[in-house]
């Protein structure tokens, strides 16, 4: 199994990095842990596999995320992402069902983002975040997200979306809902159920909030 | 510095946009990016190329190809300078929906709309001006690239800027000297600044 992250850009430090990978090994045997960067590796600890930025297409802030998911990424099997301002409770292997559909890019429901003001579809109706994905790497339905994106339009839905959640739901890509005990939301669900993972999307965190 | 039959196009070509969204293709950012390639800014910075490409290419006749040239604003406004025919000019995009757009917004001025990744290496022999003005948008590679394969009387011009907070603007610089460092031309005519209130855009003319 593969745990696998990305650390692009000066917003998060190595350590978030690093406190990850220690908060993994205490709740799982035996796993791959990559680091997709465009930072000197001498900072991560020496078990994390370290993929220096894979070059063209250059992209920056969160757009590198993706590229994790492109035929060309060095790594083969199953994969969790997580983002790193996230924190890890118990094995999120666990959390998934025997059943996993692993060839399609999985990410995590975020019904409160349903926003019903006008009665049907709109821009707004993005109800999933890729605080963590999972994945089988190499599968034809997760590659074609990675070829959707790096085509004819790459730098118009660059403009065109804010970030990859909108990217994922408005382009129709092959997407499936986690299971509701895979992760928890800091902001929008108080109750802990016991899910593997804490997300903090939409809150601004330092490492201390994380411990 | 507008033209009301360009913006009354555009008006438009919205217009189409909405009711494909309505009963087919729902792009409804088309009609915030035409909007975005109509801004001030960039008939100003567009304007200004071609005030300055004026004053180094002193022939009324050639071949420009425009790459990175969004929906044709540049390609207009070079063909308000150069009218007559025998200036070729060809604005090109890898979006191949520049194209279709190219043609609706600006229709009947001689230019020719394609679609064009220079990472596909075209052969670019037969021009004599080209022009980028989305540097900032594209790989330093590819635009070292076309300044390596232009022939070697061809103008160079390019632009690019420091408003380094897109995500798209992948190939920013602080200053025109380091954009103009960065691009090795063999002769500089020209390397300027053009404040736009939160950003500067820099511009070199060279070979």
């Amino acid at each position: 199994m593969n745990f696998v992250f990305c650390k692009f850009g000066s917003k998060y430090s190595t350590d978030y990095v690093n406190k990850l990978v220690m908060d993994l090994q205490l709740v799982v045997d035996s796993a791959n842990f990559i680091c997709y960067t465009d930072y000197n590796d001498e900072q991560f600890l020496p078990e994390i596999d370290v993929v220096h930025n894979l070059g063209r297409p250059t992209l920056k802030r969160v757009w590198p995320k993706l590229r994790l998911l492109s035929a060309d990424f060095p790594i083969s099997g199953k994969c969790v992402y997580l983002d790193l301002d996230t924190v890890v409770k118990s094995n999120p292997f666990d959390a998934l069902e025997s059943d996993h559909d692993w060839s399609t890019l999985h990410t995590i429901p975020a019904p409160w983002k349903h926003n019903d003001r006008y009665g049907r579809i709109n821009s707004y109706d993005v109800t999933h975040h890729s605080s963590a994905m999972v994945w089988e790497a190499g599968a034809s339905n997760v590659t074609k997200v990675w070829d959707h994106f790096n085509g004819e339009y790459r730098d118009y839905f660059m403009r065109k979306y804010v970030g990859i959640d909108r990217f994922l739901a408005h382009e129709n890509l092959p997407l499936k809902p986690l299971p509701s005990n895979f992760a928890r939301s800091t902001k929008h669900q108080q109750e802990d159920c016991g899910q593997a993972i804490v997300t903090f999307e939409e809150v601004d965190v330092r490492l201390s909030d994380l411990v | 510095m507008f033209d009301s039959q360009i913006l009354y196009r555009a008006l438009k070509v919205s217009e189409e946009i909405y009711d494909e969204a309505m009963y087919g293709d729902n792009d409804l950012y088309r009609i915030k990016d035409l909007s975005h390639a109509l801004d001030t800014n960039h008939w100003l910075s567009k304007q200004w190329l071609v005030d300055k490409l004026a004053d180094h290419y002193e022939w009324k006749e050639g071949s420009a190809l425009i790459v990175g040239g969004w929906y044709g604003l540049t390609a207009f406004l070079m063909r308000q300078r150069w009218k007559d025919s025998c200036m070729l000019i060809e604005s090109s995009d890898m979006d191949p929906m520049c194209q279709q757009y190219g043609w609706k917004l600006f229709p009947h001025y001689n230019i020719n709309f394609t679609t064009l990744d220079v990472n596909s290496k075209p052969d670019l022999s037969s021009y004599s001006i080209i022009i980028n003005t989305s540097c900032e948008h594209m790989e330093q590679e590819d635009i070292k690239w076309l300044i390596s394969n232009k022939s070697e009387q061809c103008l160079f011009v390019g632009q690019s800027n420091n408003y380094v907070d897109l995500d798209s603007h992948i190939n920013c610089y602080p200053d025109a000297g380091f954009f103009v460092d960065d691009l090795e031309l063999d002769e500089i005519l020209l390397e300027e600044e053009l404040n736009l209130g939160g950003f500067d855009r820099f511009m070199v003319i060279g070979k």
